[in-house]
């Protein structure tokens, strides 16, 4: 039939008609093709709507058929339109309200910097500044932000790559900034010298001038590479560099007890439960023990967690064992070799895991006062290269050991 | 004995299985309940009252009886009748 929008835009009146040819007159309008529709009777009177626009049509049919009518009520936006020239200032507030929004809403509100690492966001927000970026700007008056990016990449030379995007009043520069290879740790010119007296059995010079060679025996603090280079008349200190290894001798003195004490678990075992709330534990269970004379004490904590999240709730569970110190003898064969062990394991700690033992010699061996005495020599390889700064005492004035 | 014309619309109409009112000029009334009422071929208005509402058809003429009857909306063919319908009856014309 009808649209209802399209009638309240185009607007439209009820009427009441009153006459006595009010079906003529409806006829009339139908076959005029004039839209009327809720058409009621009431007491004589005939009430229909009727579109603005063939309303003022209407007067032509009314008198042809004696009908006269009145308007009831008035519906749709002509008459709204209407009512709203009577509150101008209405209008205008509602008109200033949308300009308001509009215009607030396209200026830059804030600049937003991710990304920036070495460069601090302060210099970055002053040149995009220049650029026009900055609170309060107007949005429309920046240039394309393709452009942009490239100025900005003209500026901040540090950044590998800068995007400028924006989303609403906000306006995000985001970097890359570029990867710079690590700086070199600044040197002294240097000497490589030996810690101690050795036998070398390998040198491999990096920089400098090697002053040794294989085989060769050295004692401790002669230079192994020179940080000086050259011949006489044309000299350069540089920073030596290499690795150089030698068999170097130690003499341990080393005592063992034949009498080992050790501790051993009786199999008596108390066990605490605890409930933890942030820097408190609250003992559950596990009262009333006699504490043991020599215990050993285990603790497994456990901490809620959600996702990433470390709740403050947690329980501990705490078992206390019993132990006894059993002592006992060991033959002097196994008290031997483990002073050899102790010995290993102290070069070892002394020059790393790469120290390799080549010799172990007892030289003496006897059993006082129930101990285990031994001198041992060892062999061993290892880096013996040590730094020693140059330092120039006079100009042109070689440095010599 | 009716006119040529008429006898072989009906034919067509038979033999093709037309609805009829597709064929002649007769109304197709259609009622929802008795709330609507929409028809087709109608040929103006007689008379409307909110009890009362007379329909001149092609022959004759058909009347609703009811109550609160509304003319939702009417066009030179159709009308779309809203109410409390209780009676549709078609009369010969007087």
């Amino acid at each position: 039939m009808h649209s209802n929008i399209v009638s309240l835009v185009r607007g439209f009146v009820r009427l009441r008609v009153r006459g006595k040819q009010t079906e003529l007159l409806l006829n009339r309008l139908v076959d005029e093709h004039i839209m009327v529709w809720n058409i009621s009777r009431m007491n004589e009177e005939l009430e229909l709507d009727i579109h603005l626009s063939d309303f003022y049509r209407l007067r032509a049919f009314l008198k042809e058929t004696g009908c006269r009518m009145r308007v009831i009520a008035r519906f749709g936006v002509p008459f709204w339109l209407h009512r709203l020239e009577r509150r101008k200032f209405w209008v205008a507030g509602l008109l200033g309200f949308v300009l308001g929004l509009y215009m607030l809403s396209s200026l830059v509100w804030s600049v937003q910097i991710i990304g920036n690492e070495r460069v601090s966001a302060q210099t970055v927000r002053e040149i995009a500044a220049e650029q026009g970026i900055r609170p309060w700007a107007w949005k429309f008056l920046l240039a394309d932000l393709d452009t942009l990016s490239a100025r900005l990449m003209q500026r901040i030379p540090e950044a590998a790559w800068i995007g400028v995007s924006v989303q609403g009043t906000r306006v995000t520069i985001e970097l890359v900034e570029n990867t710079v290879p690590e700086e070199r740790p600044l040197m002294n010119p240097r000497h490589l010298v030996s810690t101690s007296d050795a036998v070398i059995t390998e040198i491999i010079t990096e920089q400098g001038k090697p002053m040794v060679r294989r085989n060769m025996r050295v004692k401790k603090g002669d230079i192994l590479i020179s940080g000086i280079i050259g011949s006489d008349n044309f000299q350069q200190v540089v920073v030596a560099k290499g690795e150089v290894k030698g068999l170097v001798w130690y003499e341990y003195e080393v005592n063992v007890p034949l009498k080992q004490s050790r501790k051993v678990y009786t199999g008596n075992k108390q066990d605490r439960f605890y409930l933890v709330f942030g820097n408190r534990a609250l003992q559950i269970t596990g009262y009333g023990h006699e504490p043991y004379a020599q215990e050993v004490k285990r603790q497994e904590r456990e901490v809620l967690k959600w996702r990433d999240y470390t709740l403050p709730f947690g329980w501990i569970n705490e078992e206390t064992y019993e132990v006894r110190i059993d002592t006992y003898e060991i033959n002097p064969d196994s008290a031997k070799q483990r002073g050899l062990s102790q010995v290993r394991a102290d070069i070892v700690a002394k020059f790393g895991t790469e120290a390799q033992i080549h010799d172990e010699k007892i030289l003496h061996e006897s059993i006082q006062n129930g101990k285990v005495y031994m001198k041992v020599l060892l062999e061993v390889e290892h880096s013996i290269s040590e730094e020693r700064p140059i330092v120039p005492l006079a100009a042109g004035d070689p440095i010599s050991d | 004995m009716p006119p040529l014309g008429k006898r072989l619309r009906k034919l067509t109409a038979q033999f093709l299985d037309l609805p009829q009112d597709v064929v002649f000029d007769i109304p197709r009334i259609t009622m929802i309940g008795n709330l609507q009422l929409y028809i087709e071929n109608h040929r103006g208005v007689m008379e409307f009252s909110d009890k009362l509402l007379k329909l001149r058809l092609s022959s004759g003429y058909v009347e609703i009886t009811g109550q609160d009857l509304v003319i939702r909306a009417i066009l030179t063919e159709e009308v779309f009748i809203e109410g409390t319908i209780h009676n549709v009856a078609y009369k010969i014309d007087p």
